[in-house]
């Protein structure tokens, strides 16, 4: 185990290295995503300000909503299955294939490492939109305290989706139109074009059963405060359970697919 | 691992890869919608061979021979469609960490660094991920840097290396954890002279030293002369040839270089068309190819009728054979030319 936090920290100090080179076009490429959540909290604040409230959000808490769904989706931000398509198409995976490490950690580190150097100016982005649309927080300690591990679980469930997706690319050419579907699921039932509880409730459902409430919404819902210790509690059993059944995923799959892979141009 | 039990063993190794095929045109597009027609591609069709640790072993072939696919199923990057494959007791493509830590690829130009820091960086890394003890790695990180003359390299982001010493920190990169085997694909390939001259002696050298296996393609005959006593031919997937490489000379092309300075001048070249082929006049020097059996004679004769001031025999390129076998069509013919001894 030790061993492995060694690889992880010393990936870590190169991606941040790596990062820290292309710092410019990272922040330009950050400011950029500041457009969605300014759109849905112009949308509702309008809303909210002609019918007071929906679904029991005011103004405030849809500002609040967006500006903690930027913090948690800068968070969940995961390696494209774009880009691991791209390296089955291109033999890219056999330089990674020939290391005694697994390529999950590699990206894993990697991913973290951006995440840190990206953070401040997703913090400065967040405290620019909080002077334009003014959140209303209802925060509790143990609820900030509970979004740590939350949100590492929400992360690994979205990051080893995405790879898994990413890897179907050994079977199918086509696997860019499976990854448009998840994409698109994933902007309903994350809660990324409204809270899920605005949504009807058979939608809420499928998103409880299926990861996507699990990878952002419920670290969102977590630190507005809108979540009782015992649904955190059941919130983190079922991530605890998808993590697990994506790691016996992953597992089976990736045995499948090296067997397929061709290894070509490299 | 016994002295006597081979580093690498391969029995009736196959890969075959099912290809899609269409015609060009509307026509064929619109077919290929209803009903897909694919091919099967023998990329490695049933090869056998050894090779004894220490040995070092050119591994020849045209492009598309297969060379390096059967490299990849020996570095575990490809399963075999069928057949036995064994490096150091493990089975490749189960890709087990002590198979991992013992062998090594390296591919021509296959940037296995991180491309936006220096090469000293990625090397840690490696320190890291194949578990080196920290007195082992300076021990061989220097080494290393010594014997391909990495030190004013080490600090430069490797984008902003030359071919050649990208290359040179890929090889040190890739031996930082010792391997026993060496599968090298086109090592030197688009270096200049002095860098293929420098990684070739590296490669000796570290056989030497560390008792490595090394199995090697090169499209460079000097590589190969350099450093293989033993080479596998393939071609079309199939084994051509697998002993001496000297034999392999002399079998495909058995003939002799005879080079001649004349003592007088204005003889025409062409005149010695009748001892045997001319090949070509420099400095005053006329190169003729003749059939080895018949050298001495030729010799003689040639002393004895004409004014001849110096003479050199010379065996010929080990290119002009391994041409002739790539440029056979029928490879039956090339096997029948090989075969028996």
């Amino acid at each position: 185990m030790s061993e492995l936090f060694e690889i992880y920290r010393k990936q870590f100090v190169i991606e941040l290295a790596v990062v820290a080179q292309y710092r410019v076009s990272i922040a330009l490429w950050i400011l950029s995503l500041v457009a969605e959540p300014i759109v849905y909290m112009t949308v509702w604040t309008t809303i909210t300000k002609q019918q007071g409230s929906v679904g029991g959000f005011t103004g405030g808490e849809f500002a609040a909503y967006y500006i903690t769904w930027m913090l948690v989706r800068h968070f969940a931000v995961t390696l494209s299955p774009d880009a691991l398509e791209w390296r089955v198409r291109q033999g890219e995976f056999s330089a990674l294939l020939l290391k005694p490490i697994h390529p999950v950690h590699t990206d894993i580190a990697s991913n973290i490492a951006y995440k840190l150097v990206a953070l401040p100016i997703i913090l400065a982005m967040m405290l620019g939109l909080a002077t334009i649309f003014p959140p209303t927080y209802n925060f509790h300690l143990w609820s900030i305290l509970a979004f740590i591990p939350v949100m590492f679980m929400a992360y690994l469930i979205r990051f080893l989706s995405h790879w898994i997706l990413g890897i179907l690319a050994f079977w199918t050419t086509r696997a860019n139109s499976i990854f448009q579907i998840f994409f698109v699921s994933e902007i309903f039932l994350t809660g990324r074009l409204a809270p899920l509880s605005l949504l009807p409730v058979p939608i809420q459902i499928v998103a409880s059963i299926l990861p996507f409430r699990w990878m952002i919404a419920f670290p969102v819902e977590l630190l507005l405060g809108k979540v009782t210790p015992e649904d955190a509690l059941v919130g983190f059993g079922m991530q605890t359970i998808w993590l697990g059944l994506e790691v016996m995923l992953l597992l089976l799959v990736w045995r499948a697919g090296v067997k397929r892979y061709a290894a070509v141009g490299a | 691992m016994s002295a006597s039990t081979p580093a690498v063993r391969i029995r009736d190794l196959r890969k075959t890869y099912i290809v899609t095929e269409r015609e060009a045109g509307m026509k064929a597009a619109l077919r290929s919608l209803v009903k897909r027609k694919t091919r099967e591609v023998k990329a490695v069709d049933n090869i056998s061979f050894d090779v004894q640790p220490g040995e070092v072993v050119g591994f020849l072939g045209p492009n598309g021979a297969g060379k390096t696919t059967t490299l990849k199923m020996l570095s575990g990057l490809l399963h075999p469609t069928s057949g036995e494959a064994n490096v150091l007791g493990f089975t490749p493509y189960k890709r087990e960490r002590g198979f991992l830590t013992q062998i090594t690829l390296v591919m021509g130009q296959r940037n296995q660094l991180v491309w936006d820091i220096p090469a000293a960086d990625s090397f840690e890394l490696n320190r890291a991920i194949y578990r080196i003890p920290r007195d082992e790695f300076k021990k061989t990180l220097d080494e290393l840097v010594a014997l391909l003359d990495l030190t004013p390299l080490m600090g430069k982001p490797v984008r902003n290396l030359s071919l050649g010493e990208r290359m040179k920190c890929e090889i040190a990169g890739a031996l930082l954890h010792k391997p026993k085997v060496l599968f090298l694909d086109e090592p030197t390939i688009g270096l200049d002279l002095t860098a293929q001259r420098r990684i070739r002696n590296f490669i000796k050298e570290y056989n030497e030293r560390h008792n490595a296996t090394v199995l090697l393609t090169s499209h460079y005959m000097a590589d190969v002369e350099a450093l293989c006593k033993r080479v596998v031919v393939i071609h079309h997937g199939k084994i051509l040839f697998d002993g001496d490489l000297a034999k392999l000379v002399q079998r495909m092309n058995p003939t002799k270089t005879i080079i001649v300075e004349l003592g007088e001048e204005g003889i025409d070249p062409q005149r010695l068309s009748v001892y045997g082929e001319v090949l070509g006049t420099e400095n005053g020097h006329i190169s003729l190819r003749v059939p080895k059996n018949d050298t001495a004679r030729i010799i003689t004769q040639m002393l004895a009728e004409l004014p001849i001031s110096d003479v050199s025999i010379e065996d010929p390129p080990i290119e002009d054979a391994i041409e002739q076998i790539f440029a056979t069509p029928d490879d039956s013919n090339v096997m029948k030319a090989m075969a028996g001894d």
